[in-house]
């Protein structure tokens, strides 16, 4: 594996790394926190709020469209568990970043012990 | 809200955030159906527009416009939140954050992309259908509630003195017709409608196939 690479002018050891903990941390952050705008997350459930009252229930179409409103209502059902399950993934995704910043620590931290072992 | 063309409704266009809402054409309806019934009590060959009529109500295109601007929001949110983690995503320079963990998040960013992307033009697809249903059912209770009012002051007028071209056309198929061939001409009638809810249920399917898709 290539070795890291230093970056000049970032200043600091932390920074100067090509894992910059900090950067992946709020990176998975930002994707359900809103401190830098609008969040993924938060846009998600800006739509998951309104579909009960999408729904258009038995007598939108006539009795002729009666087929097509309920098809649509099962539509409403399933994109509204959709987009639950999108912010769900979203939020794994947080995680996932977390525990990669994670291993780069503990891995730094094996690497310190093995430098001062030898 | 949508600035999609609406077609205008008394009471307006309800919105998809507040529950209820609708129902405001209702009235129509019924008056037109029921102008119907009596105008086909004065002349029977007209019965047949009872039946037709009455099996496309009960029908609300604030519902459709109700939906129609839930799916535009839909759209526009899931579309922007794919767009937003791309952009966090490609923010993160590369002298932040290089390596094979970066790549692999990359994919999975880039499958959120597109999944959100096929779920976005799916939700819009839909508002546009219902958008242009809700317009064309408004204008066909408009069209039914002036055409019943027609039908049954003719109907009256014609009872009552003698009536026009339009009551001497009506009258004469009435009498012409016998109450068999009257409930054969409805008989068909119904058979037809049965056949355009089954096609319906065929567009119901097609719809769920084709016009849903990345929503489920």
């Amino acid at each position: 594996m290539a070795l890291p690479s230093a970056t000049p002018g970032t200043g600091g050891d932390e920074s100067a790394r090509i894992y910059d903990r900090g950067a992946i941390k709020r990176l998975g952050d930002a994707l359900v926190d809103d401190t830098d705008g609008t969040s993924p997350v938060s846009h998600l459930e800006e739509a998951g709020t309104f579909p009960p009252n999408m729904r258009l229930g038995w007598g939108a179409l006539g009795v002729i469209g009666l087929p097509l409103t309920q098809e649509h209502d099962k539509i409403v059902a399933a994109a509204e568990r959709k987009l639950g399950d999108m912010a769900q993934s979203l939020h794994g995704h947080r995680d996932e970043l977390y525990t990669a910043s994670g291993n780069v620590d503990a891995a730094e931290v094996e690497n310190m012990e093995n430098v001062r072992r030898i | 809200m949508s600035d999609a063309f609406k077609l205008p409704i008394p009471g307006g266009t309800p919105s998809p955030y507040e529950p209820g809402g609708g129902g405001d054409l209702r009235w129509m309806q019924l008056t037109a159906l029921a102008e119907y019934a009596f105008a086909a009590v004065l002349l029977p060959s007209l019965q047949k527009y009872v039946l037709k009529y009455a099996l496309t109500i009960p029908a609300d295109p604030q519902l459709l416009h109700k939906a129609a601007d839930g799916w535009s929001a839909i759209s526009s949110s899931v579309s922007a939140s794919g767009a937003s983690m791309r952009d966090q995503h490609d923010n993160v320079s590369a002298a932040s954050w290089q390596a094979m963990d970066r790549a692999a998040f990359g994919e999975k960013v880039d499958e959120y992309d597109t999944g959100s992307q096929t779920a976005a033009n799916s939700a819009h697809r839909l508002a546009l259908i219902l958008r242009v249903l809700a317009n064309l059912w408004t204008a066909w209770i408009y069209l039914n509630f002036t055409s019943a009012t027609f039908t049954a002051a003719l109907a009256l007028s014609g009872t009552l003195g003698g009536g026009g071209w339009f009551y001497g056309q009506w009258k004469a198929q009435s009498l012409a017709l016998s109450m068999e061939q009257r409930l054969l001409v409805l008989r068909s009638k119904v058979l037809w409608e049965l056949f355009k809810l089954l096609v319906a249920c065929g567009i119901a399917w097609g719809y769920d196939k084709t016009l849903a898709d990345g929503l489920k």
